[in-house]
């Protein structure tokens, strides 16, 4: 195992990616379930990097394959029936997807740590959640109990959790919800990893606790220098903190670019329905919100062509029998047939009568 | 717990009350009864006191552990209890052994191996324990386990007087039944938990398979296996009386069944009560175990 870390190079908070320096780059990552109905195509062709410091974001509705992808990421799918059909996840120039369970296992929460969306179930109910931040310390690391209880103590200090010295012998059921999450983020950063994987770590939360979760996850970001994945369907959120987004829609990635591309010139259709679907504090009220028409397809049968098309306004001859890729359209990456100017148009069209 | 003896008692003092027949003749068989001999049992008995009466008696007897006397060998019935009792409870830890080990043992790793060919064997065996009487599968162990390989072997076929191994037979005879269901219940707990968020979070800390399934799949699995084999302590009792039966064990459940076939109520009554307070107290360590699994339980 490498000892190096990356958390020297500090990346500035905003600006493009910087070239060349991903921490972890995947590739046209494909994820099949075997269910007694059908193959059921979770992932299909999914590629992104994550650079260390920086946050990608990847946003879409539920079951677009988000959790899937990441999962899939530490060898985490539930098996037999989960299937990883395609694709590589460079990470130290090892490829994630088809490293041996022992050398995956050295990998999770040492090298990539997770935090899960429900913090209230996250956590085992029957062991102290100082034992469970010191029994990850010591599979990877040979220290003593004693130095590893000093840790965990100094790590729930560090994510706010207020006299981490009687805490740390509590059971999760004596925590609040936003305590949790703090215990399950100080336990993913108790081996200093290179990368942070947040499975919307603020949805099961209150929204003021959301808010104060956030910034957590920004600040210690900030002060390890990791690269981070966060994962959400709450654009919200996605605005504050991300430097990268992706959007995913059946399993596929349909769109990205930096926020500020998908806030004020998102170019995929889909993208259009998701900004028309929030709620915005600065609107007059009584204002309707735009929803996307139709039901998120069934991965059993994803539609031919564009996985979008059932449900685009914008759709035109072709759009049913060709797939479109991600790629480079003129501004940023997105994955539409649309013409630009079609794509400024429809926009316009969606979204303009918001007046942004 | 003091109410639920006192319920238990009158309940089975009832009981045996209404049993229908003279208690003076069973006594005596087929043989005619003079009339000073039922008056002078009746009065030694006092069975002729309003049933209120006999159970306020009786009550206040056991308080000072006078649990009676026999009829028929003029025993005190606490001095039979006495004698048979460690009998029986030997023969409860080798079945519960038998139960933990088995039971708990198969449950685990047909959850773990999940439709595999250990899997499919166990449920297999599950079944045939389950829908095996006691009493048959007891006589079939006789007969292919302790007869037949006798020069293998050598377990005894009946009593407890060879030392260990004379408990392996009646003491998986016990535990059959349970043992069935307790590895399939543990079986579907242990799927449920290694299903949960926590055990997922305990892969993603990157902690070695065998502790993923042990401290976080399995302990959070146990708790309801415990709260089954509570429950599941009067099967084991009503168990013995057939193992005990069939291996001629002198244990409180053969005293039991031949107290009941010879209508030696001073006996049944006894024993009865004896067997409920083992029972309460049993599951009382139980719950208080349970406290120990599972911390969210606070007694106060």
């Amino acid at each position: 195992m490498p000892s190096t870390r990356d958390s020297g190079e500090r990346m500035p908070v905003t600006g493009a990616p910087p070239p060349g320096s991903c921490l972890l780059e995947v590739e046209g990552l494909g994820v099949q379930f075997q269910t007694p109905s059908g193959i059921v195509r979770a992932v299909d062709g999914v590629g992104f990097c994550v650079y260390s410091g920086r946050t990608l974001a990847i946003v879409g509705e539920s079951g677009s394959g988000k959790t899937v992808t990441v999962l899939s990421l530490l060898g985490l799918i539930p098996r037999p029936s989960g299937r990883i059909v395609g694709g590589r996840a460079l990470f130290r120039e090892a490829d994630l997807l088809t490293l041996r369970s022992e050398e995956i296992r050295s990998i999770r929460g040492r090298e990539i740590a997770m935090i899960f969306q429900d913090p209230l179930t996250a956590l085992n109910p029957v062991q102290k959640v100082g034992s469970q931040i010191i029994e990850m310390i010591r599979a990877h690391e040979r220290v003593s109990r004693r130095a590893a209880r000093a840790r965990a103590i100094e790590l729930l200090r560090l994510v706010g959790i207020p006299s981490p010295e009687q805490r740390v012998y509590g059971y999760p059921h004596e925590f609040s919800g936003g305590m949790r999450q703090r215990v399950m983020i100080a336990m993913a950063l108790s081996l200093q990893p290179s990368i942070l994987i947040a499975d919307e770590p603020s949805t099961a939360l209150d929204v003021t606790v959301q808010a104060q979760i956030l910034e957590l996850l920004a600040r210690l970001q900030d002060e390890f220098g990791m690269g981070m994945i966060l994962i959400t369907h709450d654009l919200g959120v996605v605005a504050r903190v991300a430097h990268e987004i992706l959007v995913m829609y059946a399993g596929r990635m349909v769109e990205r670019g930096s926020p500020d591309e998908l806030f004020f010139a998102p170019r995929h259709p889909y993208t259009w329905g998701l900004l028309g679907s929030v709620p915005r504090l600065d609107r007059r009220s009584g204002e309707r919100l735009v929803s996307i028409p139709g039901m998120p397809p069934s991965l059993l049968h994803v539609p031919p062509g564009c996985p979008f098309h059932p449900r685009c306004g914008f759709r035109f001859e072709g759009c049913d029998r060709e797939r479109p890729d991600l790629e480079w359209r003129g501004e940023h990456e997105d994955a539409c047939f649309l013409t630009l100017e079609q794509k400024e148009a429809g926009e316009r069209q969606v979204l303009g009568a918001r007046g942004r | 717990m003091v109410p639920v003896v006192f319920g238990a008692i009158v309940f089975i003092y009832i009981a045996m009350y209404i049993i229908p027949g003279d208690p003076v003749q069973s006594l005596v068989g087929e043989r005619p009864v003079t009339e000073e001999f039922r008056r002078a049992i009746i009065d030694r008995y006092g069975l002729d006191d309003p049933l209120p009466t006999r159970i306020a008696k009786y009550v206040g007897n056991l308080i000072h552990f006078d649990f009676g006397e026999s009829a028929l060998s003029r025993r005190q019935v606490w001095d039979i209890i006495k004698e048979t009792f460690p009998n029986t409870a030997r023969l409860a830890v080798a079945g519960t052994f038998f139960l933990i080990l088995l039971g708990i043992g198969s449950g685990m790793i047909s959850a773990v191996r999940r439709y595999s060919r250990l899997d499919t064997g166990v449920t297999l065996a599950t079944i045939v324990l389950v829908s095996t009487p006691v009493f048959v599968l007891g006589l079939l162990l006789q007969i292919f386990v302790a007869l037949k390989l006798k020069d293998v072997l050598g377990l005894p076929i009946t009593g407890l007087d060879q030392g260990l191994k004379s408990y392996i037979l009646p003491g998986f005879t016990l535990a059959s039944v349970s043992m069935a269901y307790i590895s399939r219940l543990q079986r579907t707990t242990l799927l449920e938990t290694l299903e949960s968020d926590y055990v997922r979070t305990a892969r993603a800390k990157g902690l070695p398979e065998r502790r993923v399934i042990f401290n976080h799949a399995w302990r959070n699995a146990l708790i309801p296996v415990v709260t089954y084999l509570g429950l599941d302590i009067g099967t084991v009792l009503g168990g013995a009386i057939l193992t005990e039966t069939v291996f001629n064990i002198n244990g409180v459940g053969r005293a039991l069944a031949i107290a009941i076939s010879t209508r030696d109520n001073q006996v049944v009554l006894g024993i009865s009560v004896f067997v409920v307070v083992i029972y309460l107290v049993v599951n009382l360590l139980v719950d208080l175990l349970y406290a120990v699994l599972d911390p969210r339980i606070r007694y106060t």
